[in-house]
């Protein structure tokens, strides 16, 4: 109850407003009481000033606002909220797709030889990615051409020293030769460098034979 | 309330008579007398001031009561009974005056500028209306366009009761105090 001083000087009691009663004004403008609740409220307004203001507060609200009426610029309820959420996630899926696949293109563009020598090129302290091949498990893609040219004349060479020791060593194990089966015989002697050796072999086999 | 109020077509009401009229109206009016009178109760202090305003706000349902939303109509009534009470005051007052100048001629009450305040009043508050809160618009086109009770629109927006009451309540003030 709050104290109130009137204008002839009485002090008279009146009761406070909360945000309950407050509600049970509007609820009984709105007809939104029922009968039992109507006829409290009604006692209540008729023993309290402030109350009185407050519903005739409420009643102007709202009847003003029933007077512009049609409801226009008042959005529709309940589905506005979706409706925007159900944009928004369809613009933020649209612009995720659209980061993925630009990623994905650039990545393509990334991988593809010519675009690797550019960037090999532009940015030479970078180590080219490795990729398998032939001849070494791991090689830079990258590989200039007079680099394959020198490799391929160094294993080229590195089999001609091999072949020639082969040769030098085989009068020292020509007996073991013999004694091998038929088919390493015949991988041996298909080598070309092999093959003259292996004649010559056996010329000084027979040769030493009839010597003796 | 709202059930209560006569529905008719523009042909019914033109045939209608002054006392058809008012017997219609008046169940609508009886509804809510008892909460004018002890609305008046602390405006006006002679009961028969207070019976002087009552007969005004029937003569305006009954005059104007077809142009009123229903689910405003009670508000519109106690506000037709607040300005009537205020009006009986200012006429008393003046009526005071007068007599002791010149021993009594009516003041006239009507002003002509009160068509153009109405409208820039209405322009001022759509205007603050679309200022309110997205949850708070939705409680006030549901109750008042829409004519639920707060029990279904608690329901249809799933809040609580009081959480419905009160962003009507809270618009309400708002809209109110834009308007100062």
């Amino acid at each position: 109850m709050n104290k109130i001083n009137s204008s002839d000087g009485e002090i008279h009691l009146d009761i406070a407003l909360t945000d309950d009663l407050k509600n049970q004004c509007l609820k009984y403008l709105l007809d939104d009481l029922d009968s039992e609740q109507v006829k409290l409220f009604e006692k209540a307004l008729s023993e309290s000033a402030s109350l009185g203001d407050e519903l005739n507060r409420q009643a102007e609200a709202i009847s003003m606002l029933s007077e512009i009426h049609s409801g226009e610029g008042i959005p529709a309820p309940v589905q506005t909220d979706s409706g925007q959420q159900t944009v928004t996630l369809r613009k933020i899926a649209c612009i995720a797709l659209a980061v993925c696949f630009a990623g994905m293109m650039v990545r393509g563009w990334w991988q593809t030889p010519g675009s690797v020598a550019q960037s090999e090129v532009a940015q030479p302290g970078i180590v080219p990615p490795l990729v398998a091949d032939n001849v070494t498990d791991l090689q830079p893609v990258a590989v200039p051409e007079f680099t394959l040219i020198a490799r391929a004349w160094a294993d080229n060479q590195l089999r001609e020293d091999t072949g020639f020791q082969q040769s030098e060593a085989l009068p020292d194990t020509i007996g073991d030769y013999f004694e091998e089966t038929d088919s390493e015989v015949n991988d041996i002697s298909s080598e070309p460098a092999f093959s003259w050796m292996f004649i010559a072999a056996s010329e000084i086999q027979e040769l030493g034979t009839d010597d003796g | 309330m709202s059930d209560d109020r006569p529905h008719r077509t523009n042909s019914e009401t033109s045939v209608e008579t002054a006392e058809e009229r008012a017997a219609s109206w008046r169940p609508v009016f009886e509804n809510s007398q008892g909460g004018l009178r002890a609305f008046l109760r602390k405006r006006l202090p002679q009961d028969s001031d207070i019976d002087d305003c009552l007969q005004v706000v029937f003569v305006k349902l009954i005059e104007k009561g077809d142009s009123v939303a229903a689910p405003a109509l009670k508000s519109w009534l106690f506000r037709v009974a607040a300005n009537e009470s205020a009006r009986i005051w200012r006429s008393k007052a003046a009526a005071e005056k007068m007599y002791q100048k010149h021993g009594g001629t009516e003041v006239p009450t009507v002003d002509p500028t009160d068509a153009a305040i109405q409208a820039e009043t209405t322009k001022h508050l759509k205007q603050a209306l679309k200022q309110l809160p997205d949850a708070w618009q939705q409680v006030v086109h549901l109750r008042l366009y829409e004519n639920l009770t707060f029990q279904q629109i608690a329901h249809r927006l799933d809040v609580p009761l009081g959480t419905a009451l009160t962003r009507m309540r809270r618009a309400l003030e708002r809209l109110r105090n834009d308007l100062k």
